[in-house]
């Protein structure tokens, strides 16, 4: 009897830890194929929802609108008064002329009309606005 | 039975069972690091994009102005087009006649102060899902 005690305790143990092995494993595997791996944004942003079906493009400009109107582009902070020039010169060294534009769901929409007008200044005719899909 | 029976018995079990632990603890604890890093690295984000045309000052009072619809997205969730006021739901009814005629009909979108981002695009949805797709914001 005192040499039977330990055998039962460690079928116990092992019995207990394999199906939280088993959903660990699928946890893991669920994640790291579902889940896409990217940079952190510069800034913290809650896209709004839309029910485009239009994907954005690879390898753009992307410049960043939080929802008290400070601006990122590329991680350089950029008041609206440098906008124009910050964005010119970037887009004159870049191939790709094309901008996305990453705003906050509560920003102000004349605040982004306002920037818009300055990225036309710059000579940007066409901007993407990048959403959430709605589902 | 002998005290080396019994002895080497419990020795047997002990050790297989010591063998089974060793080996899966470092794996345990690896594949809980893992998951955790990609619990919060991953994103599931489903982006979509809308195009847009910038406003332009000189536009506005030349020629793209023309046979443009207007539209003001007002701060208490109506819109008004061309001087006609409405719900964001009737929208898509009193653009679909005027798009079918004229498909690349620039839609000129206004929104008034303090109108946030999330109601303008739901503007932008309801002008897509009628066909407009020539649509620019336009300044006050």
């Amino acid at each position: 009897m005192r040499i039977s005690s330990p055998r039962p305790r460690s079928i116990d143990s092992e019995a207990g830890v394999l199906p939280l092995i088993n959903i660990v494993f699928l946890l893991l595997i669920f994640f790291m194929l579902a889940g896409q791996l990217s940079a952190s944004d510069p800034l913290a942003v809650e896209p709004p929802e839309s029910l485009s079906e239009s994907l954005p493009k690879d390898q753009t400009l992307t410049l960043f609108i939080s929802e008290d109107g400070q601006m990122v582009i590329e991680d350089t902070e950029v008041a609206l008064e440098q906008l124009e020039e910050e964005i010119s010169a970037r887009l004159s060294r870049k191939v790709a002329a094309d901008l996305e534009v990453k705003a906050d769901n509560s920003l102000d929409s004349a605040r982004l009309v306002q920037v818009m007008s300055r990225l036309r200044q710059a000579g940007v005719e066409q901007v993407t606005l990048l959403t959430n899909s709605r589902r | 039975m002998s005290p080396g029976r019994g002895f080497s018995l419990r020795n047997k079990t002990e050790k297989r069972s010591a063998v089974r632990l060793v080996r899966l603890t470092p794996l345990i604890d690896i594949v809980f690091i893992l998951l955790v890093f990609f619990m919060l690295a991953s994103s599931f984000m489903d982006w979509r994009s809308i195009a847009l045309g910038t406003p332009s000052a000189q536009s506005a009072a030349g020629n793209s102005m023309e046979g443009a619809m207007l539209l003001r997205v007002h701060e208490d969730g109506q819109v008004d087009l061309s001087g006609r006021r409405m719900s964001v739901e009737e929208l898509g009814a009193a653009l679909s006649a005027d798009l079918q005629q004229d498909p690349d009909r620039r839609i000129l979108v206004r929104p008034m102060r303090q109108v946030p981002l999330q109601q303008t695009v739901r503007v932008l949805d309801e002008i897509s899902a009628a066909g407009g797709h020539n649509i620019a914001l336009s300044e006050r």
